[in-house]
């Protein structure tokens, strides 16, 4: 089907001006478009239309090259790979899209040789196969093997480059509606001369109008599309990470004191823990400490800034000095996501679980890794870590309790006045006095595990005096209910010692008790909170867990019988996580499954032969000898065709005859040809054949004319 | 494994039918538009450098408006067709459709399409078919597509429709070409009409049933000088089928024991007062035997499609005005047809070899789909279902003919075995043996070593060469 007249030239106009090459444009608009004025026309055979094709597409390459160089394609795809972030990925595929965009807009001037080739020539369309080596290929072996060919399909290269130069008219910026009016008029142009028979033209423009009408409404709706898409590509992150990840907020942490009912916990696991070389794993992970408590919220105090880099030594090694000057061999190999964004550059970030006396990590591979000075840990990286954590007993991360001289000596002994009075009255049942700062701990403990039970729920007690007065929920646990979860027992056991003097802090994180095979599951119902407290003896904070070890037992009742459905897909999911987030081996294993394969595959293609072999040669076939074969005349043929005058394939011989006839090899000749040719057609076709003067006359006559020729 | 086999068959009906419907409603134009739209969805994300987003819109309507435009597509019109008794496998036939224009108003723009019965194989026959395939595929190893018979029946064009006038008839011709040889059925047949933007098709489906039968595709073959002498036939001609009455009546003589009674000539007994009896004069002439083995195993179908083809040109070329042609071949019963000197002609063995199925896998074709001479003929026989069967049956038939042709799948032992047989009853044989990929060595003529010049190899693809071989 024929482009409508000057679409193409109108189409190439309205590309150079929307490319910002318009002279290019007008100039390769008007050489298509004179080929309606100028009659001559280029005879192309098929190999010429190849070797035009090879040419544009070897001009595609070479331009595909160029805007790849030229967009910094090869330095921020050498860093992507060598350091593989979401930044640097960022950075390739900016600088990729900028080289296709630039590639997109040359295109009507890549292949104007082709659509100039078929606009002079005196082919309306061309044959497919010149665009395609597979179908070239295909034709070729099927006419090697004797069998029919396929079918030739011809195309009109005209509509696929119109399709082209509207494309490379669209690869630029802007905000006005230029494209969209110079699309609608050509689409326009474009489709009127294919609308059928029995459309009125009125109808045809009311149908076209209405459609270019819904779309310029559909241009504000995608408008608000877009504005949301982008809504929901910034809360997507956070929506999947309440399903997927927990986050820990190191700043502050709200605790359930003062909730009524039940405590629902998720059995989602949320931690992989495995032992490294057999060892023992650490019982608490700590995410995160804090100082301050404001029922029923615990800060940590300081500026959210107050964190400091940790350096990786050497980088990119994966190392990670938490402790400097301690040498703990015990490695813990923790997995866990990493729950929260970077507002500045999207990254994942998180806060890492681990050891409280933890000296260093290994194998972790973070983009930044900060702590502050309550031990927390910030990790800033893909979303899912996998990382092996050196502890053992000794120092804590943790600043130590502030001095006099320091702004923050108040924090680690602050109590609440609220909750002082029910303090007072605990401590003053306590037996403590002539006790060391360790025994008072001791004493304390004691305390919780003999008159308090662990409950996650947490009943309304109309009779309470708490409803009648003042009373904080805490006092209220303290005093009446003696039954609570573990934040009301850290909270607690916190504010008790500091009442006594002995600096505290309030900590969360994990209780790692639930084995799977050959590691260790944390679930979310997992998370714990506990009461650190200086040691002043040994210059550290150590665990003060006054929370029943009941509760792990209680916590492991709610469990689902069905929960190892739940865990199955967990493990799925942590799988794929691995995957996506480069924490597995999967890459590299399968790039050296795919060895042997390679192997096998260079193996056939040097050593086998294709499956199809060559047909062998059959049982001998005798030629058919037909009558008249024997001609001399086909040896005059040949002498004819040495002297120039060539015999086209399929053309006859008395034609062939009739038309050198002119030529001065044979001039003088015609007679006697056309003389002998009669007696070769009566040889070679007459079943009677000739009599035996006859083929004497055949044979003496052409050897006559030879000698003649020579 | 048999739910993911029914799986995938799903999903293969699913995408064949999409790509039915697609190629029914979409024009080239609307094809375009589709694959553009697409395509700027895809680029369309990235607003910041580019503006086709901005087409997003306006290709979509128009995408949305064209079928929206086909819903309000009406037209009644009658549609009369002159199919063709017969077609040949990939010879392209032209016959004419008369559309009669029922409404009041003028029609432009139709396109008439015929609907040819769904050709899709049920889920049994599908899953033979790919197993079958499986079998014959070598693990890790680059081939070319397997060869099968094509699902597709018939490659049909659309034709353009002239203008109709309310209440007159038009003329279409319409283009077909038949794929697979077999009854070729056609549910109806479905007139179209591009929405104004021309690029979506409403259709509207005519019934109107018609059947023909698709012949085996056949090959010129040079002529053939058969070897064998005349052959005494019992009872002449007539007989020779199994079926009429010879009137070839030679003179009367006394009854002898065992003589049928309908050659008793009742006024000579009555004449004579002895029984008396016709005599029916002894015919010698010359009779072929066309062997086709029909057991192609699995994988073999497109091996088993040329073989019938092979037969079909023998039934063809063979001169039948002074000789017989036994056509015999086990299908899923044994058959045996006799064609020539005015008992059948060549189309009629054609039409039965339109109807041959493998063996192991031949479910009769639906007696509601065979002509009546199909119906006729193939009535009535013992059921027969392998090999040996076949051989049997033919070395039975073998005292009657003078030669015989068989065109085998296979070069094994059974059938050298029966070659063997056949020349040792004195029969000469000519063995084409079909083979889908040439043999590194040439196959060993086996019983046919001192006759090589009757023994042939025709290797898929190379049919038409070999046969001129011959």
């Amino acid at each position: 089907m024929k482009t409508p007249p000057f679409l193409l030239g109108a189409t190439l106009l309205f590309w150079g001006w929307q490319s910002d090459f318009p002279l290019a444009g007008a100039a390769m608009g008007l050489a298509l478009e004179s080929a309606r004025f100028i009659r001559a026309r280029w005879e192309m055979a098929d190999a010429e239309i190849i070797r035009i094709w090879n040419f544009c597409s070897l001009l595609g390459l070479a331009a595909a090259i160029f805007a790849f160089t030229s967009n910094e394609g090869p330095a921020t795809f050498g860093k992507m790979l060598e350091y593989p972030n979401l930044q640097n990925s960022e950075l390739a595929g900016t600088s990729s899209t900028a080289a296709v965009i630039g590639l997109l807009r040359w295109l009507p001037m890549i292949f104007f040789g082709f659509m100039l080739a078929q606009a002079y020539s005196s082919r309306t369309e061309f044959p497919l196969d010149t665009v395609s080596p597979f179908l070239r290929y295909r034709r070729q072996r099927r006419l090697k093997r004797g069998q029919p060919a396929p079918r030739l399909i011809h195309f009109n290269a005209a509509w696929p480059y119109f399709v082209i130069c509207l494309y490379a008219a669209s690869a630029h910026a802007a905000t006005e509606q230029t494209f969209f009016w110079g699309l609608c008029g050509l689409l326009a142009w474009a489709l009127w001369h294919q609308r059928p028979q029995g459309i009125g033209r009125l109808v045809w423009v009311g149908a076209l109008g209405a459609v270019i009408i819904a779309s310029l409404f559909g241009q504000r709706g995608l408008g608000q599309l877009a504005r949301l898409t982008d809504l929901a590509d910034n809360y997507n992150a956070q929506w999947l990470a309440r399903f997927m990840r927990h986050g820990t907020d190191p700043a502050q942490t709200r605790t359930a004191i003062g909730q009524i009912g039940e405590l629902q916990m998720s059995p989602q696991i949320v931690l992989r823990v495995t032992p490294v070389n057999g060892a023992a794993v650490p019982t608490y992970l700590r995410e995160a400490s804090y100082r301050t408590y404001h029922a029923p919220v615990w800060y940590a105090g300081g500026s959210p800034d107050s964190f400091a880099n940790i350096p990786e030594t050497p980088p990119n090694s994966g190392h990670w000095t938490l402790q400097p000057g301690r040498t703990n061999h015990t490695l813990v190999n923790i997995a866990c996501y990493l729950g929260g964004y970077n507002p500045k550059d999207g990254n994942p970030l998180g806060v890492l679980p681990l050891p409280v006396d933890c000296e260093h990590l290994e194998h972790l591979e973070a983009y930044s890794l900060q702590n502050n000075l309550v031990g927390t840990v910030l990790a800033e990286g893909p979303g899912l870590v996998i990382f092996d954590a050196s502890y053992g007993a000794g120092t804590t991360m943790d600043s130590p309790p502030a001095t006099n001289s320091a702004p923050g000596l108040s924090d680690d002994l602050l109590v609440p006045d609220k909750e002082k009075p029910a303090l007072d009255s605990v401590i003053a049942t306590l037996p403590l006095a002539g006790l060391n700062e360790a025994e008072k701990c001791r004493v304390v403990s004691q305390y919780f595990a003999v008159h308090y039970q662990y409950s996650v729920w947490q009943a309304p007690d109309k009779k309470s005096p708490a409803l009648q007065t003042n009373e904080t929920a805490l006092a209220r646990f303290l005093l009446h209910t003696h039954a609570g979860h573990c934040e009301f027992f850290a909270t607690a056991t916190v504010l008790i010692l500091r009442e006594m003097g002995i600096p505290a802090r309030y900590a969360v994180g994990y209780v790692v008790h639930e084995p799977a095979g050959n590691h260790y599951v944390v679930r979310s119902r997992d998370a714990h909170a506990w009461c650190q407290v200086w040691n002043g003896r040994a210059q550290t904070w150590e665990i003060l867990d006054t929370t029943p070890a009941s509760w792990v037992a209680t916590e492991g009742k709610r469990l689902s019988p069905w929960q190892f459905v739940a865990d199955t897909f967990s493990w799925l999911g942590f799988q794929f996580a691995k995957f996506r987030w480069g924490q597995s081996h999967l890459r590299p294993y399968l790039l050296i499954s795919l060895v042997p394969a390679l192997g096998y595959f260079l193996y056939q293609i040097i050593f086998h032969r294709r499956r199809h072999q060559p047909a062998a040669t059959g049982p001998a076939v005798p030629p058919v000898n037909w009558p008249g074969l024997d001609s001399e005349f086909y040896l005059l043929e040949q002498a004819l065709v040495r002297r120039g005058l060539e015999r086209r394939p399929g053309e006859s011989l008395t034609h062939w005859l009739a038309q050198a006839g002119g030529d001065p090899a044979v001039a003088g000749m015609d007679t006697k040809l056309r003389e002998l040719l009669g007696l070769h057609y009566r040889h070679r076709f007459d079943p009677q054949g000739l009599a035996g003067p006859e083929r004497e006359e055949l044979r003496q006559k052409t050897r006559a004319c030879l000698a003649e020729l020579r | 494994m048999n739910w993911l086999w029914r799986q995938i068959y799903r999903q293969y009906r699913l995408f064949s039918w999409v790509q039915h419907t697609a190629g029914r409603r979409l024009t080239p134009a609307g094809a375009v538009v589709l694959f553009c739209l697409v395509l700027t969805l895809l680029l369309g994300v990235n607003r910041e450098s580019m503006v086709s987003y901005q087409a997003i819109t306006l290709l979509l309507f128009l995408a949305l408006a064209a079928p929206l435009a086909a819903l309000f597509f009406r037209v009644k019109v009658g549609v009369t067709r002159a199919l063709p008794r017969f077609g040949t496998v990939g010879q392209t036939m032209h016959y004419p459709v008369l559309v009669k224009n029922l409404t009041t108003k003028p029609q432009a723009g139709l396109v008439l399409m015929e609907d040819v019965t769904d050709p899709r194989p049920a889920f049994p026959e599908w899953l033979a078919q790919k197993q079958a395939e499986q079998q014959s595929m070598r693990p890790f190893w680059l081939s070319g597509r397997p060869r099968s018979v094509p699902v597709s029946v018939a490659r049909l064009r659309a034709a353009p429709l002239p203008s109709l006038p309310p209440g007159r008839t038009v003329e279409a011709g319409v283009e077909l070409t038949p794929l697979r040889r077999g009854v070729l059925s056609l549910d109806g047949a479905t007139v179209g009409r591009t929405d104004p933007f021309g690029l979506f098709r409403g259709l509207i489906k005519i019934p109107a049933p018609g059947k023909m039968l698709v012949l085996p595709r056949r090959y010129p073959l040079p002529p053939l000088a058969m070897g064998g002498s005349l052959k005494y036939q019992d009872g002449g001609v007539a007989l020779a089928a199994n079926v009429g009455q010879s009137d070839e009546f030679v003179a009367l003589r006394d009854y002898r024991h065992g003589d049928p009674l309908r050659h008793i000539h009742w006024r000579s007994w009555a004449r004579t007062g002895k029984p008396i009896v016709k005599e029916f004069e002894d015919e010698f002439f010359v009779r072929h035997a066309l062997v086709l083995d029909t057991f192609a195993g699995q994988g073999n179908a497109e091996l088993f499609e040329e073989a019938v083809s092979v037969a079909a040109s023998f039934a063809c070329t063979i001169q039948t005005q002074e000789s017989l042609l036994d056509l015999l071949f086990v299908g899923a019963e044994a058959y045996c047809f006799t064609a020539g000197r005015g008992l059948a002609h060549a189309d009629q063995m054609l039409e039965i070899l339109a109807a041959v199925r493998p063996a192991p896998r031949a479910p009769a074709p639906d007696a509601d789909q065979m002509t009546p001479f199909l119906k006729r003929m193939l009535s009535g026989d013992a059921g027969i279902k392998t090999f040996a069967d076949l051989e049997h049956l033919v070395i039975n038939h073998a005292a009657l003919v003078s030669n015989c042709i068989c065109i085998f799948l296979a070069w094994d032992e059974p059938r050298r075995r029966l070659v063997e047989k056949l020349k040792a009853a004195g029969v000469p044989v000519l063995a084409v043996v079909l083979v889908a990929e040439a043999p590194k060595v040439p196959l060993d003529p086996g019983p046919l070593r001192d006759e090589p010049h009757c023994f042939h190899t025709l290797v898929l693809g190379k049919i038409e060469a070999g046969l001129q071989r011959l």
